[in-house]
């Protein structure tokens, strides 16, 4: 795994390499392990060390990129050479603003040396207390736990120089009955704060719950979200609504709507890259430093993010949310979180006269950007709940719903939040009650 | 290479691997999308290193690096080696691999005109024609252009004795106009949304898609949209356009028949499958003109290759004869379950992924309508053109896909435009219901460059042979 000042000083290497008006070097170096396990069994185990590096080049507003892995002064060249010339090929972008300045940079203390060395054996050790678990109650246990270290590096020709490392852990455990599943997952920089036993027991009395899922037609239930289907949820919203781009190409629910309630006015959503409880370096992929950005208020529609491209189209600056370039997307929020309420889950049940508890979704995917509609399933451990109390599992159901018009019904939000890994970050996120979401459809499991 | 590949495959087994295979792999990419005139991405691409697998104590270890260089190899087959007697703390049982020949051979794509070095203004010159055209149609917000081309020079070696050298080329692309009205964003694209349509091909394929050339038209449905009607909601008789089958086929045949997936090894994640062993030779999937084969053979085809990445030669095979569910997708490690050999379908996105059962290409075969027949005998139901959302359950059952636009057929014609049209069903229900597929002349492989499974996540492209097909009592408009 590449060491701290090796990253810096192959960027610096990288940078008096460039002869462009304006070069940007994004190192990103990652030493990975993940154990993968099913029926009980290690099946896939694998480790990883790789380190890239990125260029972009700028000639009057031109903008060229080219990727390596070979570190050496010929292939960094080499992929100079090619985005020179990419550079050279195109027209002159009269949105383009320029590459950021340097800014100071509040690194926060992201790396565990518990993480990095979590080895082979120590990740077999950990899986199998998950599958101990889940035999004690006659399961089958699956999942995986993956350890992450990345070294990310990044310097331009403006003196941006931002560099640090961050580990990752994450365990999810899916146990398996006769008749239904149930999940349990821990998300954590530092490993030594992923208890093994506990993960597997949600997960085995998710599975527990569960059982004998009875079949309840399709309509409009009051439900409870756990934090996964939460984190589900708000990737969504982030990814088609929370970037400036996609308010300036006017196709995120948020355009020209800042100021007017979006949603309940218990709800605030807001992203903060320096806060403690999630998994962030505290810069960007342009090294520019993370702001917190205040993105619902109260239900209402307050900002959004920014990289320098966006900024610098509207005349402001970056928030600190931009992606490794060439970058089609736009900014893109990565730390959410969801301001908590002051309920228990277990009072968000006995207040619940008929619902559904769902653990997580499966396979959302986006059927209208403009009201934020989903579609998806819901999976491992899904409960009907009566007269305040769970009384069993469900059939799998499928949601076609506007998350606007669910964080419109949010009755509930309980005071405890949690790390969940999303397909688009880690958020940090609590459970909630909503008063009427709309299920579509039902599955045979 | 092989210096290289030797002494790994030594290591490995010094170490104590009863099997060992190495890949040596280096991929380059080309990226150019144009949104709205302006470059959004002029990129290019490179990644080197090697993977190497074992079995030590009867479970699997990898390790891979981006450093290939004799010493890494050596402690890279030791870490494999190491990992592989974590997992055996925690096995079930030693893996069983079925046999395989020893090759020695090579691979190469067809590719006529390399599209690394077609000059970057030809490409440019064309996106930026087409995204003109695009944005000329009253409505259109965002006009978007892209090509994509990518090249894949592996080196496979196996303590089998196999030593396998592949290349493979693959080039596509796409338009999209896109108008938004009111609280509705109306994607129209060509020849596919996403990044388009691939194939194992040089420019030529860029050539012969005519982005430029269908960008007017394009333009004009996605400007038509705006004014076109909402889905209807109720049960429907559709037709499905060709690609739209093609993702069909994906979600809903593709995925469940992958032999892995059956066994629980994606359940935590990509989930497992309804076909269950018990269902081999015993299901009926579909109606009988129904006949699907996973086809690694395919000239130019995104699924297609010499050998996959256990050093299995690509093969044809049914999966469903006449409706009926007749087999699965396999690997050396699954298919002893089965009492068979490798069909050959195992592929690792990159040196730094270890190989998964993937779709190769998986076509459904040509019936024996034309399109006009096929529509002219629908007396009132929706043709679906173009996936825009998908969605299926994590054992591929319940789906619920969304199309770009939709055409109303009354009484055998095709009449209003539709827009975002969806429908939903069980899959092995809907595919019961097929009750026509046009024929050859109406038969395309579709590319689909982003196929995830696994964790870490790996990106296969794969593709699928599909014809325009008809479906009864579907239900559509679902949430509107």
């Amino acid at each position: 795994m590449i060491e701290l000042e090796k990253a810096r000083q192959t960027i610096e290497r990288g940078l008096e390499l460039s002869d462009a008006e304006e070069t940007e070097v994004l190192l990103y170096g990652n030493a990975s392990a993940l154990t993968r396990y099913s029926n009980s069994a290690i099946h896939q185990n694998v480790a990883e060390d790789n380190v890239a590096i990125s260029f972009r080049l700028v000639n009057g507003g031109r903008t060229g990129c080219a990727s390596t892995n070979k570190l050496d002064d010929d292939s960094l060249r080499d992929a100079i050479v090619r985005a020179a010339a990419f550079s050279a090929a195109q027209r002159p972008d009269p949105n383009y603003n320029g590459l950021p300045g340097p800014a100071p940079v509040h690194s926060p203390q992201r790396r565990y040396e518990s993480t990095a060395l979590f080895g082979a054996e120590e990740r077999a050790a950990a899986v199998r207390t998950v599958i101990d678990t889940a035999r004690r109650s006659k399961m089958d246990a699956a999942g995986v736990y993956s350890i992450t270290t990345s070294v990310i590096g990044v310097g331009n020709s403006h003196g941006v120089m931002a560099v640090g490392d961050i580990t990752e852990g994450l365990l999810t455990a899916l146990v398996s009955a006769s008749d239904s599943t149930g999940y349990g997952e821990a998300l954590a920089a530092d490993v030594t704060e992923i208890s093994p036993g506990a993960v597997a027991s949600v997960a085995v009395g998710k599975a527990r719950d569960s059982a004998g899922p009875a079949q309840i037609e399709p309509g409009a239930y009051t439900v409870i979200l756990e934090p996964p289907a939460v984190a589900d949820m708000l990737a969504f919203m982030s990814y088609v609504g929370f970037g400036a781009k996609s308010m300036q190409e006017k196709r995120s629910f948020m355009c020209d709507r800042f100021g007017e309630a979006i949603v309940g006015d218990n709800i605030t959503i807001y992203d903060d890259g320096n806060d403690p409880r999630t998994l962030s370096l505290g810069f960007d992929f342009e090294g520019v430093p993370k702001q917190r950005v205040t993105l619902i208020d109260k239900g209402i529609a307050r900002g959004a993010v920014y990289d320098s491209y966006t900024a610098g189209i509207e005349g402001k600056t970056s928030t600190g949310h931009g992606l490794p370039a060439p970058n089609t997307h736009g900014p893109l929020a990565t730390n959410l979180f969801m301001a908590p309420g002051d309920a228990s889950l277990d009072e968000m049940i006995a207040a619940t006269e008929r619902g559904v508890l769902v653990t997580r979704f499966h396979y959302t995917n986006i059927e209208n950007p403009m009201r934020a509609t989903l579609t998806g399933m819901t999976r491992d451990g899904t409960l009907l709940i009566e007269d305040g109390k769970i009384v069993g599992g469900v059939k799998n159901m499928r949601f076609t719903q506007s998350i606007l018009d669910a964080l419109s019904a949010t009755e509930m939000i309980s005071a405890e939040a949690k790390l969940v890994d999303s397909f688009m970050g880690s958020y940090v996120v609590p459970t909630i009650k909503v008063a009427e979401f709309n299920f579509t459809g039902t599955t045979e499991h | 290479m092989q210096e290289l590949t030797d002494l790994c495959l030594n290591a490995a087994q010094l170490h104590g691997a009863s099997y060992a295979d190495i890949r040596i792999e280096e991929r380059t990419s080309e990226s150019i999308a144009i949104k709205n005139g302006l470059v959004e991405e002029l990129a290019s691409g490179s990644s080197y290193g090697f993977g190497v697998r074992v079995l030590v104590d009867g479970a699997w270890g990898f390790a891979s690096s981006s450093m290939v260089d004799t010493q890494e190899i050596e402690r890279v087959a030791n870490l494999a080696c190491q990992i592989a007697r974590a997992s055996a703390t925690a096995k079930d049982k030693d893996v069983d691999l079925a046999p395989v020949e020893a090759v020695v051979d090579t691979y190469r794509s067809t590719c006529e005109r390399d599209p690394f070095t077609v000059p970057l203004d030809e490409k440019l010159d064309m996106l930026h024609a087409a995204n003109e055209t695009l944005r000329g149609a009253e409505g259109v917000a965002i006009a978007a252009s892209q090509l994509h081309f990518y090249r894949k020079k592996q080196t496979f070696a196996s303590t089998v004795g196999s030593y396998i050298e592949q290349e493979i080329t693959e080039s596509g692309g796409n338009i999209s106009a896109t108008a938004i009205d009111g609280g509705d964003i109306l994607p129209r694209s060509y020849p596919n949304s996403g990044k388009g349509n691939f194939a194992q091909a040089g420019y030529e394929f860029i050539d012969r898609i005519d982005l430029a050339g269908n960008a007017e038209r394009i333009a004009a449905e996605a400007s038509a949209l705006r004014k076109a009607k909402p889905c209807p909601v109720g049960k429907k008789t559709i037709i499905l356009s060709g690609d739209q089958v093609a993702l069909q086929v994906h979600e809903s045949i593709g995925h469940p028949i992958e032999l892995d997936r059956v066994l629980g090894m994606e359940a935590s994640f990509a989930g497992t499958s309804f076909l269950t062993l018990d269902k081999l030779g015993r299901l009926t999937y579909g109606s009988d003109i129904v006949n699907v084969v996973a086809d690694a053979t395919v000239p130019g085809a995104l699924g297609t290759f010499g050998y996959d990445d256990e050093g299995v030669s690509a093969q044809c095979v049914d999966i469903i004869r006449d409706g009926e569910f007749v087999g699965y997708l396999s690997s050396r490690e699954t298919a002893p379950v089965l009492g068979q050999s490798s069909n050959g379908t195992m592929r690792a996105d990159g040196w730094n992924r270890i190989p998964l059962i993937r779709m190769t290409n998986i076509n459904l075969l040509p019936g024996t309508w034309s399109l006009d027949d096929l529509i002219a005998d629908t007396d009132d139901g929706i043709l679906f053109e173009v996936v825009k959302s998908w969605s299926i359950d994590d054992k591929r059952l319940n789906f619920q896909f969304q199309c770009e636009l939709g055409w109303e057929i009354k009484n055998g014609k095709r009449g209003a435009m539709i827009k975002t049209p969806n429908y939903t069903g069980m899959t092995p229900e809907f595919w019961a219901n097929c009750d026509g597929i046009c024929n050859e002349d109406h038969w395309t492989v579709w590319g689909v460059p982003n196929c995830g499974k696994g964790e870490p996540m790996q990106v296969a492209h794969v593709a699928h042979g599909t014809a325009p097909a008809r479906f009864r009592s579907v239900q559509v408009g679902v949430g509107k």
